[in-house]
């Protein structure tokens, strides 16, 4: 069994602190987009807005997370605020969200 | 045809005896069908020369009979006592005594309980058989691993506690650290609850970066109880294509190189046989977690008990 590796600094894993600090800036890049509207700041047209408005968040975003982090955070967002917005939309029209008992919200 | 009815059964004649004619209302007595009474009616006809009242004098109105006209059958032999006129002292009521009710109550709730109990068991009990399989299992299997202290861990070691499997790896963005937390709040719970103890175990699928000591240090922010398993890349492989986790880790990464790896996120609850009998999916908060686990863990019995109930005389019910 042989694992070793020149450069282990890369290949630690981020620990609690770690992740919890990038959860962190994630959110707080997050909230700039919010404000601008953005909800893919991977497409091309909005890109040079976010850079503008959300520059320094971004910019600690990555400081704080790894590569593969950033850029699947920010793939995911899209899907995350698209099933946000289904959900709002159907409680708009009346529909209840029922929590069954021992089910994930 | 209703004198026809009512005048043989004014008599004391053997035909009329189950006729009770003095509190049937004339009127009722033409509501009577008349072929329900066919066969008594023929029978009556037969016998009326032989009644002495059967004369066509004796009106629809004198149908009440005098009591010393009753027929001798119904008579206890050297009395003239007449019993439907005596009551039962007897008052229904007193079945219903508070005692009596608290019984019924506690009874009652009491096998209800123990039936649902029963049953869970047995549906629980066939749902695990079903998932067990017969000869090669559905999900689990063979596997040849190394944990976190770089022991050789094999899927042998799997038996003689139930244990809880779940495949990540350790830079997992956001999903398998959630978890990971989730499974120790799972663990503890089932301890401080239900006193039940098991293995968790959490196996990479990312073995090019996950070492056993990575995994180690990794591990070390979550719950103590946890076992990191790692292995070569084929091996991890196999060991994830055995429990149907979808593994799209590159076989060749540079050193330093950043990636993800999609994987299935489930946790699979394993009998003590080492053998598959229940999955857990994130529709499930913890506490939904802990009692599913807990209902699989009490209706568990040894491979021996399954084996002779379904010997058994009941065993078309495990079947």
């Amino acid at each position: 069994m042989g694992f070793f590796f020149s450069s282990q600094e890369s290949k630690e894993p981020p620990n609690r602190s770690k992740r919890e600090k990038c959860w962190e800036s994630r959110d707080i890049f997050f909230q700039c987009l919010d404000r601008i509207n953005v909800v893919d700041p991977l497409r091309n047209d909005t890109q040079k807005l976010v850079k503008k408005e959300c520059g320094t968040e971004d910019k600690q975003f990555q400081k704080d997370c790894v590569a593969s982090w950033v850029k699947y955070f920010k793939q995911k967002r899209p899907f995350d605020k698209k099933k946000e917005r289904i959900l709002n939309e159907a409680k708009e029209e009346g529909a209840e969200v029922v929590q069954l008992p021992g089910y994930r919200k | 045809m209703l004198s026809k009815i009512v005048r043989p059964l004014a008599t004391p004649i053997r035909g009329s005896l189950y006729f009770p004619v003095q509190r049937v209302p004339l009127w009722g007595s033409r509501l009577v069908s008349t072929r329900l009474f066919s066969s008594s009616l023929q029978r009556m006809e037969e016998e009326k020369p032989k009644s002495p009242s059967s004369s066509p004098s004796s009106s629809p109105s004198s149908s009440t009979a005098p009591p010393h006209h009753k027929p001798l059958s119904r008579m206890p032999i050297g009395t003239e006592k007449d019993y439907s006129k005596m009551k039962i002292k007897r008052s229904p009521s007193e079945f219903l005594s508070w005692k009596s009710l608290a019984l019924f109550l506690v009874v009652g709730v009491g096998m209800t309980w123990l039936f649902r109990e029963q049953k869970k068991k047995i549906e629980l009990r066939r749902e695990a058989e079903a998932n067990r399989g017969v000869g090669k299992p559905l999900i689990g299997g063979p596997f040849d691993l190394v944990d976190m202290n770089g022991n050789q861990y094999t899927d042998k070691d799997l038996k003689g506690h139930f244990s809880l499997l779940y495949f990540g790896f350790t830079h997992c963005p956001d999903i398998c650290p959630d978890e990971l937390d989730d499974m120790g709040e799972i663990i503890d719970g089932l301890k401080k609850k239900y006193k039940i103890e098991f293995q968790p175990i959490f196996i990479t699928c990312d073995p090019g970066r996950d070492s056993p000591e990575v995994m180690k240090e990794y591990l070390s922010d979550f719950h103590p109880d946890i076992l990191g398993l790692t292995g070569t890349y084929d091996n991890v492989k196999k060991a994830c294509r055995a429990y149907r986790v979808y593994f799209s880790t590159p076989r060749d990464v540079k050193p330093g190189q950043d990636y993800l790896v999609d994987h299935s996120i489930f946790f699979y609850l394993m009998d003590p046989e080492g053998q598959f009998i229940d999955v857990l999916g994130r529709n499930y908060d913890v506490d939904g977690a802990i009692e599913k686990i807990k209902d699989q863990v009490r209706a568990y019995e040894p491979k021996e008990e399954r084996e002779k109930k379904k010997e058994g005389f009941l065993g078309f019910l495990y079947k």
